[in-house]
């Protein structure tokens, strides 16, 4: 889903640039208590662990494979604001050190990985997680990068620079990721129930969690 | 022993990434761009990709290739190296534009006879093709020369001399301080999980055990962030406190300069 320089007309990219600044801020500000000095290295290692895990390649059926995002699963175990402190700094450094995205296109990409995947992840997991975690999780993780998606596809519709129509871009890309979003959901999912088994303490209180112990 | 996609991708990936953060030599050559300094650098890439950007012209993003090439050679940076850089991404990005070509309305140049239909490619539609890709190749060359001639401490600490906000230059800094130790610690997890497997799995117990597999890893990078937090603290905290490197302006500075401004005025006149 990284965009590259070339992509999107320098007006979009501004726009989505000073979006995602002043999100990152108003998320700075929020966890100001919790981020102190000493706490941003847990952030950049979990940051690390993310873009280590976002690597590798999941087996599905027929010999193909996916890789996982993680941007409702950062969300989920760190909170939103820090979620998107995260996500943004993995989105940052993949295009510093491995050239993964444009430098004009940055504020677009951490617009649609680490704002809009993250923040929609993390509503609909507080929203479902009542009712059932795993299910919460999947649905976070697959409506979460399906909603990136459809971000990035706005911005490269309405992009001169990108000569399809705006609604043939949405739908492609829409359709695509609800499709491919399912297998985001079930690594999501299945990461989440090994984490809770292991570790519940990591995560966030739930309801349903603790009536189970 | 049973290896499968997560196996095989976590030595691939290990082994490329692992490569490519120890193999960071070309900062250290003696080239052109690399006697630049690194805030002129990164303030001049990033225009030359702006002005890149904003430009439609075929001849116009051809002359902004040749000179992101002619950077590169003056700045004595491997030509395969460079070359996998650039085509890795453009190549699809070509393939994402290409059906443009017929898509276009415009004088014809070739009519393609398939088995259900004849596709008619036009002129301004092959143009948009060619300038797009070029577009892309070049933008994609300015930030390789920026992440291939320069150390990453050089990148963050142009940031920092930028005033970009400190809290992101600690979070960039530390992600990338721990990520070679934890594509090792996933080296020695699959190393593990592989040597203990010797029965094939089904496809649901694989993802179960990839689950697992990712989980660990996940709570090992929390607990290693957890410890690495405390000893922060015991130490009065992770604020960078950068050493001053002074670095005169130069002879290349100035002449980077000169090609910046080049590139900035011919893209104004030609608008």
């Amino acid at each position: 889903m990284h965009i590259l320089d070339g992509f999107l007309d320098l007006a979009v990219a501004a726009v989505c640039a000073l979006a995602s600044a002043a999100v990152l801020a108003y998320a700075a500000r929020r966890v100001d208590g919790e981020l102190s000095d000493a706490r941003a290295p847990l952030l950049g290692l979990v940051a690390a662990g993310i873009f280590a895990a976002q690597m590798l390649d999941w087996p599905i059926v027929g010999g193909t494979s996916a890789h996982f995002v993680g941007g409702a699963f950062a969300a989920i175990l760190l909170g939103p604001h820090l979620g998107a402190l995260c996500v943004a700094t993995v989105v940052t450094v993949q295009a510093l050190v491995f050239g993964d995205g444009g430098v004009v296109v940055l504020g677009a990409n951490v617009f649609n990985m680490a704002i809009v995947e993250v923040y929609v992840g993390y509503a609909i997991y507080r929203a479902l997680a009542g009712h059932h975690e795993i299910a919460a999780a999947f649905t976070a993780g697959w409506l979460g990068i399906t909603a990136g998606a459809l971000s990035a596809a706005v911005q490269l519709g309405l992009s001169s620079a990108f000569a399809y129509e705006l609604g043939t871009v949405v739908l492609i890309m829409g359709a695509g990721h609800l499709a491919l979003g399912l297998i985001e959901g079930a690594i999501t999912a299945v990461v989440y129930r090994a984490v809770v088994d292991a570790r519940p303490d990591v995560l966030p209180a739930s309801p349903l969690r603790e009536v189970k112990a | 022993m049973v290896v499968d996609a997560l196996d095989r991708t976590v030595s691939t990936v290990s082994e490329r990434a692992t490569a490519f953060l120890l193999s960071a030599t070309v900062p250290e050559r003696d080239g052109f761009l690399q006697a630049v300094h690194p805030v002129a650098k990164l303030v001049g890439l990033v225009a030359l990709v702006v002005v890149t950007v904003v430009t439609d012209d075929g001849r116009a993003l051809a002359a902004l290739l040749g000179l992101a090439v002619a950077l590169a050679l003056a700045s004595r940076v491997p030509v395969g190296t460079f070359a996998e850089r650039l085509t890795l991404p453009t190549l699809p990005s070509l393939l994402v534009v290409a059906p443009q070509a017929v898509l276009m309305d415009g004088p014809a140049m070739a009519t393609l006879q398939l088995p259900v239909a004849s596709l008619t490619v036009t002129e301004p539609g092959v143009a948009y093709v060619v300038a797009f890709a070029v577009r892309v190749a070049a933008c994609v060359g300015f930030l390789s020369l920026l992440l291939l001639t320069t150390r990453f401490a050089g990148v963050l600490a142009a940031f920092r001399r930028l005033r970009a906000p400190p809290l992101a230059i600690t979070l960039i800094a530390v992600t990338h301080r721990y990520l070679l130790l934890f594509f090792r610690e996933l080296t020695r997890m699959t190393l593990a999980r592989r040597s203990r497997r010797f029965a094939p799995e089904s496809l649901r117990s694989s993802w179960r055990t990839s689950g697992s597999f990712l989980g660990t890893f996940f709570l090992r990078t929390f607990e290693r962030g957890e410890r690495v937090q405390r000893a922060a603290a015991a130490r009065g905290g992770t604020q960078m406190r950068p050493y001053a490197r002074r670095q005169p302006v130069g002879v290349a500075d100035a002449g980077f300069a000169a090609v910046v401004a080049l590139a900035v005025v011919g893209r104004v006149m030609l608008a």
